[in-house]
């Protein structure tokens, strides 16, 4: 009847198995290729963004270190002259004064506590007139050192693995910032200019 | 319908197309990468120039010598983060319009150069300070 030259026309419009095979896989080569560069793409801006991330720190670590020490009248930590002399290592914290504030004897300190690297203010008073802002050496009638007084601490910087103060005349600021299996070293010197 | 069909010829063209854009990407990454490691480097080496700069700052007039330096190395030691750095100061003595003088005015202009390299092509930084005999 008007069944056969239909179904004559459905088989002649189909694929035959071969064709679907290769167009299969054709396709799931192009796919497999489209996926690779897809997730390398994502690992590679992983990367980016991680690696920013630990020059971001480095860099905002070491310049605010290195402005505040450059700026001091007096590093009161004694640091090494050299960074290997296991004897004498490197502090991986520095107290000095602050050559930015011309009124009251103010402290800096920077230090690393664990990954963060943290900056505190502080003075040194005594007892019987604690508004009297006084150098950390300083002592009463009586030989006594002063007693310290944080003002401020701030978080300054993270991803620090590794934080050093060495060298003679010139501070040496040495620093490893590590995340996710990417390191960096950075290091600078900061001259104390007003010692 | 074997007319209608592609024949090898544009299937393999058209592969080829496909492959070679996926390539043309894929060497974006490569490119990336390269030029995230050059602004590592140049955060590296600014911290090395400007510890250079400060070493020359901490020393008096007299103490520096003018004239071209050598370059040197940060380290000796190749396991050393810093041994891939050299460092070069120039020395000059410059007039008060900061022109190159050839006696010595009482101002030098120092200038400190950072060198490494990147597989085969060398890239620097400079940075330089006066100073002054006072």
């Amino acid at each position: 009847m008007s069944k056969s030259p239909h179904l004559k026309v459905i088989f002649k419009k189909g694929f035959t198995l071969l064709e679907v095979l290769t167009a299969a896989a054709i396709a799931f080569v192009l796919l497999t290729a489209l996926y690779t560069t897809f997730v390398a793409g994502t690992r590679s801006y992983r990367s980016t963004v991680n690696q920013a991330e630990l020059a971001q720190n480095g860099r905002i670590a070491l310049e605010r270190i290195s402005r505040d020490i450059r700026q001091t009248d007096e590093i009161v930590t004694t640091i090494p002259p050299t960074k290997d002399d296991l004897l004498n290592p490197p502090p991986n914290k520095i107290l000095f004064q602050d050559g930015h504030s011309t009124t009251s004897i103010r402290y800096i300190e920077y230090r690393q506590d664990g990954n963060l690297l943290k900056r505190r203010t502080l003075h040194y008073s005594f007892s019987s007139s604690p508004s009297t802002w006084v150098l950390w050496n300083a002592q009463d009638q009586f030989n006594n050192p002063p007693t310290e007084h944080q003002d401020s601490e701030e978080i300054k910087a993270d991803k620090i693995s590794s934080l050093k103060f060495y060298g003679s005349n010139i501070v040496t600021i040495d620093l490893v910032i590590n995340g996710s299996n990417q390191t960096i070293y950075l290091k600078t010197e900061a001259l104390a200019r007003n010692i | 319908m074997k007319k209608q069909a592609f024949t090898l010829i544009e299937v393999i063209v058209a592969i080829g197309i496909f492959v070679m854009t996926i390539l043309g990407i894929i060497s974006f990454f490569g490119y990336s990468a390269q030029v995230n490691r050059f602004s590592k480097n140049i955060t590296v080496a600014s911290n090395l120039a400007q510890a250079t700069i400060d070493e020359n700052i901490s020393k008096s007039y007299d103490q520096i010598t003018v004239g071209n330096g050598t370059r040197t190395r940060f380290s000796a030691d190749q396991a050393d983060p810093y041994y891939g750095y050299e460092k070069k100061v120039d020395v000059t003595y410059v007039d008060q319009n900061l022109n190159a003088a050839g006696t010595n005015t009482g101002l030098i202009k120092i200038v400190c150069t950072i060198y490494w390299f990147e597989g085969a092509s060398e890239k620097n930084v400079q940075v330089a300070t006066l100073k002054s005999d006072f």
